[in-house]
């Protein structure tokens, strides 16, 4: 008893763990459900009513007993498996009710049938090169009735939707009535396509988008114009760090209005910097994550502290920025991580609070598994959180052991990748059965670059509406900072030591993260053999001191300053 | 002095500086209190004097190292328990909510349930019914009686409801068929199935590699593939 109460005084408030148990058992459930759907089905909907319930008597039992708090282990272990259990019941009905849903639709017959369907359709996502070979362009659109079989139904189903040539004028909020052939997905996200008929009136234009949407595409057509005037890399690489889209994925007509043509890039130069980029273990940059709402959130907070703005103010306006920043970036998962994490913080602020990172994530995590169960199964949105719970576990501990043997600065910087990529690896290996061996030096290479070259483009993006040759001059020197990505991604990707393949799939992954705690272990115990070697293992003595020896970094920071004292002369202030 | 030699606090650590004797503060001899452990020394801690305790180090590295508080926070007692499952449940039907209000659009699906059946019942050729503005490709409906069943298999009698507004009918033969050496664009942009760009096409590649011999020789054509050679080829044909 008197252990427990110890370790209640010992808590601090900063570091909240309290829901990751609830957070892993959310996406566990989700997970187990949506792999067992198919063969359990109907089921769920018993399971589904029973869920409720459970739940409810669960908070019944926690509300009578809560006048007793308990802190020893059993104690413990009831409030917490209460929350877990909770939790799993929620996601539990959650999901399948969505998966009852998405199975029930009736774009999912016509994809079996694969015949011809008319459906009407909201367009989500901006218009993109088309992956599909033999298409011009492929934009996502959520679809709200079905003509099929001569049967007209409601419809919600998520969908990409390919067309060509004249059919690819999609855009984003907009409406249209679309004839096409339903199929389901050989591979991307989305799980049901709608390849559109080549012919005139394939695609009627039923309502227009809303003028955010409208606003937003001009914002962001502006910019591209002028990362089309740049060469090579510059015109692939500064919209990938700006909004998350690579040049070549850019749907660009080949005629434009006034008849000059839009050069074509040069599609094996992109797909071999693609994969550079791949190999050496900085394509993350190349996708909108939590850095772009930081940089955005202290150039709020900075210039407000500057006008002495209050603190609510500043935080209103800290939110404008970040809706801003969702509409204009193309949409992914990540981002979505990112704006709810952001969500928190801007929270945090309003009521005067510190921010805590690792709350703030497991909320995020369970509120976004449970309004969109689909997330579950997102590479995007898994390799986002593991990046950042690495970050928030790991990331201190990893750099208290470092600054031992390398200068602050490069100790900080190392750990931040180490720390991301340690949970990431395997989601990686998943998707992409190879592992970038020198990721941690072209993450400090290209590390101060990457904050600056993204502010530019960010500004080229809200200047370049307004007065084009001011954007065009921040794009160009933006472009400026992606040459030295380019470089880097290049010396580093194509090296014989850059890749190492591995088993891909499930497997793969399992032996991945039990090759993660084995290197984990190994240097631990690498760790405490040095300390032992060097006689720092003596216990501590009677008065809580312990024994000191100069660390590495420590030595020469001595050896550094007498060298400066001996070669420059004493400072004299 | 009958009084027993005060205790030193309990989470002072204790050091050997001597005081001065006119500071007012007792020394203690820990050597004749057999209650007092091997961890009391014969003086006070200096930090007693400068008011520093332990705990209020300045630099957040210090802190971090020597604070007394380092444990990660994970005790949940039942208010909080309570409070954390109202609001996954509360999150839970706003979930359930939303999905519910997704797959009840009666409104749109009202709007568009008109287009489509001007579509399916109307066999006029080319009524502009469109009302909206959209873009100049798509700006009239067509009807097409035959968009729910397109089968490769379909018989020939789709041939009298492709809306041939071009007078020139020489290009298909006895049969209704359009043949592809000698059909110009807008013949073969009446296809259900061709577009202008792919009309255009075609004719580049006549131009280029001279007449069709046969109907497969389509597949050479970008932009027409397996399907949708199935889907033309009972409208068109290769003439002598």
């Amino acid at each position: 008893m008197r252990r427990r109460h110890a370790y209640r005084l010992r808590e601090r408030g900063g570091r909240d763990a309290r829901l990751l148990p609830a957070a892993a058992a959310v996406w566990s459930v989700l997970l187990a459900e949506y792999m067992l759907f198919d063969t359990v089905g109907m089921h769920w909907l018993a399971v589904a009513s029973v869920a409720p319930a459970v739940v409810l008597g669960i908070a019944a039992v926690i509300v009578v007993m809560s006048s007793r708090s308990v802190p020893t282990a059993l104690g413990q272990g009831l409030w917490h498996g209460a929350v877990v259990i909770g939790a799993a019941c929620c996601a539990l009905v959650s999901g399948g009710f969505h998966d009852l849903m998405t199975a029930g639709d009736p774009m999912v017959s016509a994809a079996d049938a694969e015949t011809g369907v008319s459906v009407l359709l909201d367009v989500t996502g901006p218009a993109m090169a088309s992956s599909l070979r033999g298409m011009d362009c492929q934009t996502d659109a959520r679809a709200r009735g079905v003509l099929f079989d001569g049967v007209r139904s409601v419809s919600s189903a998520r969908i990409r939707v390919y067309a060509s040539d004249d059919a690819c004028e999609w855009r984003q909020g907009g409406g249209y009535v679309v004839e096409g052939t339903a199929r389901h997905a050989r591979f991307g996200n989305r799980e049901l396509w709608l390849v559109v008929d080549d012919d005139d009136n394939a695609v009627v234009h039923v309502r227009e988008p809303s003028w955010r949407d409208a606003a937003v595409e001009r914002l962001r057509g502006a910019f591209l114009e002028q990362t089309d005037r740049l060469s090579g890399q510059g015109r692939i690489l500064v919209p990938g760090l700006t909004l998350g889209v690579l040049g070549q994925d850019v749907y660009r007509p080949h005629v434009e209005a006034d008849g000059r043509t839009a050069d074509e890039i040069d599609e094996t130069a992109a797909r071999l910097m693609e994969d550079d980029f791949k190999n050496s273990g900085i394509m993350h940059l190349m996708a909108v994550s939590g850095g772009h709402f930081v940089l955005v959130a202290a150039l709020v907070r900075r210039s407000g502290t500057m006008l002495l703005i209050p603190r609510q103010v500043k935080a209103v306006g800290v939110a404008a920025a970040y809706i801003v920043l969702t509409a204009l970036v193309y949409p992914s998962d990540s981002v979505l991580r990112a704006a709810a994490m952001g969500g928190f913080g801007v929270a945090c602020m309003l009521i005067g609070r510190p921010g805590q990172a690792l709350a703030a994530l497991n909320w995020t995590v369970i509120a976004s598994l449970l309004v969109e169960p689909e997330l579950a199964h997102s590479y995007g949105f898994a390799l986002s959180c593991a990046a950042v719970y690495g970050i928030v576990i790991l990331d201190r501990p990893i750099s208290q052991a470092l600054a031992f043997l390398m200068p602050d600065a490069i100790a900080r910087a190392t750990s931040v990748t180490i720390a991301a990529q340690i949970p990431t690896l395997p989601i990686q290996v998943m998707m992409n059965p190879r592992i970038p061996l020198l990721s941690v030096p072209a993450n400090l290479l290209v590390a101060p670059v990457v904050s600056l070259t993204t502010l530019l483009g960010l500004a080229a993006v809200g200047v370049s509406w307004l007065v084009p040759p001011l954007g065009h001059g921040l794009v160009v020197v933006a472009s400026a900072g992606t040459l030295l990505l380019q470089r880097c991604a290049t010396m580093l990707g194509r090296t014989r030591f850059s890749v190492l393949p591995w088993h891909d799939g499930a497997a793969g992954a399992a032996v991945m993260a039990a090759s993660e705690a084995v290197a984990v272990l190994i240097v631990m115990l690498i760790r405490r053999l040095m300390r032992r070697w060097r006689g720092r293992e003596s216990p501590p003595a009677a008065d809580g001191g312990r024994s000191y020896a100069p660390t590495p970094m420590e030595r020469l920071g001595v050896w550094w300053r007498d060298t400066r004292v001996m070669v420059f002369g004493p400072r004299r202030h | 002095m009958g009084a027993a030699p005060p205790r030193p606090l309990p989470y002072l650590p204790i050091t050997s500086v001597p005081l001065p004797p006119d500071l007012g503060v007792e020394a203690v001899d820990g050597r004749d209190d057999p209650d007092c452990g091997a961890s009391s020394a014969p003086s006070t801690l200096l930090s007693a004097l400068a008011g520093v305790d332990r705990d209020d180090a300045g630099a957040d590295s210090l802190l971090e190292r020597s604070s007394s508080r380092d444990a990660t926070r994970l005790m949940l007692d039942g208010r909080r328990s309570a409070v954390i499952i109202l609001i996954l449940v509360f999150m839970l039907s706003a979930s359930l909510t939303m999905l519910v209000r997704q797959s009840s659009h009666l409104a749109d699906s009202a709007d568009w349930g008109s287009r489509a059946t001007e579509q399916t019942s109307t066999a006029s050729p080319k009524s502009s019914a469109s009302s909206q503005t959209s873009p100049p490709s798509a700006s009239t409906v067509q009807p097409q009686p035959q968009k729910a069943s397109p089968t490769p298999t379909a018989s020939p009698s789709p041939s009298s409801s492709v809306p041939s507004t071009s007078p020139g009918t020489a290009a298909s033969n006895a049969s209704g068929l359009i043949d592809l050496n000698t059909a110009t664009a807008e013949q073969l942009d009446t296809i259900n199935g061709i577009g202008p760009v792919t009309a255009r096409r075609i004719l580049e590649h006549r131009a280029r590699n001279g007449r069709f011999t046969s109907v497969d020789e389509l597949l050479d054509v970008q932009g027409i593939g397996a399907k949708t050679l199935e889907k033309i080829r009972p409208y068109v044909t290769v003439g002598p």
